[in-house]
């Protein structure tokens, strides 16, 4: 295969793993949100969309710090795999993860919003207990939100540069993704191998929307 | 057997302190002016509020006590919101279905084909709930909770978000419900007319606590519970067609007290039927009229005299037990020498019948 490729494999596994994780553990925090009636709701809300306005090195900076094998969670993951998580595709994952979970987080979270209470207070007068409820009435109302989440999360992930250029450095196959591939392309004036990277990129972003909205039209529920 | 509950809520704007029995069988409204905690009483029966205190035991079950507290889930009750509350996302099968598959039940108890014939529901089945009248909405609603086989339905004036043509359009539906089902249903509603149809008992709401409760003539006809007022006054009168006048298209309905009432229409004989005579209908004269139009004229006697305002007073005459009550002007009060136990005739000019 064409060893230019190899970023573009890296990049995509790196988001779909993340957006992945992303929808398991980001739910029940965007579930979390919408229904809490918790005093400090609004500063998690905040630290939620944190990474949203923070610029991608300071992020990195702090996630530098806490992935070494020098910190307390680095040390533990160390003794725990016998890898550090500074410049290792793992590591990569987990910078990812907090890099984009606002993305997931937030649609996820005003869907939740929208379902309200009422269908749910509907469905256990049904007999339906919580969780089933959850899965049966809450998340198909809140697909919508599901879906957004989704490709925001794996298409903002596809764009990752400045924290994945300070956790994760430029290592060949563990943590040169497709944005550090174009930036060392253009850096080394090897313009057509940026072109064919970033036009790739440019394409796959199109569609991510393009499908996003095309979903979120198709599946509206009518009320 | 009878429920008994006890419902205690304290809120930062709302405080609610009501005691009630549910019957066994027939419908108990709760009416109230908005603000009055209707809607929060039968929530609290459902074990959709928190923080509730109190007693509730349903059957000899007990619900709610100082350390039980059984959720939503585990009260079988079902409720029919104002709303209907059907989940969009599935047809109007599935959602019947929804409570259906959830109940512990054996399906012995609901015929479903029999329901859906009842409610008329049969033809929507593969639709969307978007794609039903308001009307239709809350059929399938009241489906939705039959099917769960409850123990209790409560309903929360699952007919105020419809049009006067939609409420007629369901209208029909409740009443046979009424006769139909085997357990007890909480109706709320701030319309007085709809009491009148349906309810059997009445608790009468003020502000979060209860103003009145017992069997719905004697609300009607009882100063506490601020049913019979100058501005809303009717009672009721069950029934039965003791005969039918095929030539005059009329029917007479005998009461359980042995007044009878001529009724235009023809009702099979033995029918039950529940009369309902608004105050306004009803006018009061010292000698029996020969010559009137006006073909039911009993013989009473005043029992008392309930609310006077804008000219015009409230007046409860007992006929053979049978109360009634009329809306007379203060001057033919006076002019008629009008006081508690002279013997008078009423004439009632319409009187509004309930096939049960």
């Amino acid at each position: 295969m064409f060893p230019g490729f190899e970023p573009l494999l890296l990049t995509v596994k790196l988001a779909g793993l993340t957006t992945l994780i992303l929808l398991v553990i980001g739910t029940p925090v965007a579930w979390w949100l919408a229904n809490t009636r918790c005093k400090a709701k609004p500063v998690i809300e905040a630290v939620v969309a944190l990474p949203i306005v923070l610029p991608p090195t300071v992020l990195g900076f702090y996630l530098l710090l806490i992935l070494s094998p020098q910190s307390v969670f680095g040390s533990w993951w160390f003794e725990l795999t016998g890898q550090t998580l500074t410049f290792s595709f793992s590591g990569l994952v987990i910078a990812s993860v907090i890099y984009s979970f606002p993305f997931v987080v937030q649609p996820i979270h005003n869907a939740f919003e929208s379902v309200g209470r009422d269908m749910m207070e509907a469905a256990y007068t049904l007999g339906a207990k919580p969780v089933d409820a959850f899965f049966t009435v809450a998340v198909p109302l809140a697909k919508r939100g599901f879906i957004t989440g989704a490709v925001l999360g794996f298409a903002h992930t596809l764009g990752e540069f400045g924290v994945v250029l300070m956790v994760g450095g430029n290592i060949p196959g563990e943590t040169r993704v497709v944005s550090i591939a174009i930036y060392d392309h253009v850096e080394s004036l090897e313009y057509s191998q940026a072109h064919v990277l970033a036009g790739i990129l440019l394409v796959f972003a199109f569609a991510a929307m393009l499908l996003m909205y095309v979903l979120n039209h198709r599946l509206k529920v009518k009320l | 057997m009878s429920s008994d509950c006890l419902i205690k809520l304290q809120r930062d704007d709302f405080s609610m302190d009501v005691k009630f029995t549910i019957p066994e069988k027939g419908v108990l409204g709760i009416f109230g002016d908005s603000g009055s905690g209707k809607t929060t009483l039968l929530r609290c029966l459902a074990g959709l509020e928190q923080d509730v205190q109190g007693h509730i035991e349903v059957n000899g079950e007990v619900w709610l006590d100082k350390n039980i507290n059984l959720s939503t889930q585990q009260r079988n009750i079902a409720y029919v919101f104002q709303e209907g509350r059907l989940f969009p996302h599935m047809t109007v099968e599935k959602n019947l279905q929804y409570g259906a598959s959830r109940c512990s039940a054996k399906s012995s108890g609901v015929d479903r084909d029999h329901l859906f014939d009842l409610l008329n529901i049969t033809h929507l089945l593969k639709r969307y709930p978007h794609q039903l009248s308001g009307g239709e909405k809350q059929r399938v609603a009241i489906g939705r909770a039959l099917l769960k086989k409850p123990q209790m339905l409560l309903l929360d004036e699952p007919l105020a978000s419809l049009d006067k043509k939609r409420k007629q359009e369901i209208l029909p539906y409740l009443e046979i419900l009424h006769d139909e089902l085997r357990v007890p249903m909480l109706y709320v509603s701030h319309d007085f007319d709809e009491m009148l149809r349906f309810c059997d008992y009445m608790l009468v709401m003020d502000q979060g606590l209860s103003r009145f409760s017992g069997d719905l003539h004697d609300a009607l006809v009882s100063p506490e519970s601020s049913l019979s007022t100058v501005e809303n006054a009717a009672v009721v009168l069950e029934g039965s067609v003791s005969k039918q006048e095929k030539d005059f298209d009329i029917s007479t309905v005998h009461t359980v007290n042995g007044n009878q009432f001529q009724i235009p229409g023809l009702m099979p004989i033995g029918k039950k039927v529940r009369l309902i005579v608004f105050a306004s209908d009803v006018s009061v004269t010292n000698v029996k009229a020969t010559e009137s139009s006006i073909l039911n004229i009993i013989e009473g006697r005043v029992a008392a005299v309930l609310d006077k305002k804008d000219g015009r007073v409230l007046v409860r005459i007992n006929c053979k037990q049978d109360m009634l009550l009329s809306l007379i002007s203060i001057k033919s009060f006076q002019l008629l020498q009008l006081a508690v136990d002279k013997k008078i005739y009423i004439q009632v000019k319409a009187v509004v019948t309930r096939g049960n």
